[in-house]
């Protein structure tokens, strides 16, 4: 019978230009389950994703010089089936940007549920299975 | 009962022009602020929950929690200061980084119109004013080229020196928003305004009450371009 070992950490990329709000959701989203490396801009985001494996994209949609839906846009363009959750304290329309599936907007402020209720339904948890 | 003087009243008529036209980015600003507190809350509850030894958790979770809150004092005590005309006091400051938080502020809905704006700013461009007023008048000035300028523009900002002055001067290709001679305008505040020439009268009237001036106008070498000249504080 197989065997199941520990999790696997989820990795997260998070962008927010806001340096506490950067802090404190860093803090929020990190646990046993989750690694999360966070970063300021768009660009810094693009650098990071193109030297190291990710589960999960969020970003503010808000960010100096390339927004968050430009980043998107890149991001989907490097791996099209990559997760993404947008957040943003302006209304959303996602249908208008066309950014492609495995992608979830919320609305600031949200609470720390509604977050991990949208991380849940884009990345299910892995278990990997030893033989 | 005092009369008003019409400076004031046409301060009071920008910050509502300005609070009316930002209103989506103020609301924004303080979304993501009660952001900060949600987390600091959650994070709070979080410790609490934590079985065995999580004293530190616990204090760590409550020094972010009063940063949030002062954070969300300081920017609500601001909102304030940046949305109602009150008597305020001439202090030292740098227009370099006024402009840049101006930007900041605008860029969402600069680019929401594909407009870009490029800054650059000399890095000890010390002016003694206004601190709201100031921010005020640039934030009116950007407001309006971002609603007149077609999509697509780029617009350059920059703040220099210039003699005794700092200049900030705002330069695009495409021809900037219309303006009667801003000499004239004082005098035709008694009838209308533009948007653009509200925020134009009273810039050149807070440039000229230090000894500054302004340049701008319907004349053919002022069409893509508008100069604030500032005296520069004695350093």
């Amino acid at each position: 019978m197989p065997q199941a070992s520990p999790a696997l950490p989820l990795r997260v990329l998070y962008i927010e230009d806001n340096e506490l709000v950067r802090e404190i959701t860093c803090e929020l989203l990190a646990d046993e389950a989750r690694e999360v490396v966070a970063v300021a801009t768009g660009e810094e985001a693009l650098s990071v994703f193109q030297q190291s494996r990710f589960d999960l994209v969020v970003t503010d949609v808000s960010l100096p010089t390339m927004s968050g839906i430009d980043l998107v846009r890149e991001v989907k363009r490097i791996a099209p089936s990559m997760p993404v959750v947008l957040a943003s304290g302006y209304p959303i329309e996602p249908a208008d940007w066309r950014l492609g599936p495995q992608v979830r907007t919320i609305v600031k402020p949200f609470d720390a549920d509604q977050m991990n209720g949208l991380i849940r339904d884009l990345c299910p948890p892995l278990t990997a299975q030893l033989p | 009962m005092t009369a008003l003087p019409l400076s004031d009243v046409l301060e009071a008529a920008a910050y509502a022009l300005i609070s009316e036209r930002w209103h989506r980015t103020y609301v924004h600003d303080m979304r993501s602020g009660l952001q900060t507190l949600r987390n600091a809350l959650e994070l709070l509850g979080r410790a609490a929950r934590t079985p065995g030894e999580n004293l530190a958790a616990l204090e760590r979770s409550v020094a972010l929690a009063k940063r949030a809150m002062d954070t969300h004092e300081h920017f609500l005590t601001a909102l304030m200061q940046q949305t109602t005309r009150h008597d305020e006091a001439a202090a030292p400051m740098n227009l370099g980084e006024v402009v840049g938080e101006v930007l900041r502020f605008t860029r969402t809905g600069a680019s929401a119109k594909s407009i870009a704006f490029r800054a650059e700013s000399i890095p000890d461009a010390l002016i003694v004013a206004q601190p709201c007023k100031c921010r005020l008048l640039l934030l009116g000035i950007c407001t309006v080229w971002i609603e007149e300028l077609g999509p697509g523009a780029a617009v350059d900002v920059s703040v220099r020196r210039s003699g005794p002055d700092a200049l900030v001067e705002f330069k695009s290709e495409l021809p900037c928003p219309a303006v009667r001679d801003p000499a004239e305008l004082w005098r035709a505040a008694q009838n209308a305004l533009t948007p653009y020439e509200l925020m134009v009268s009273l810039t050149r009237q807070w440039a000229g009450s230090r000894g500054g001036r302004l340049e701008c106008g319907p004349e053919p070498d002022l069409r893509n371009a508008l100069r604030i000249y500032y005296p520069m504080a004695e350093q």
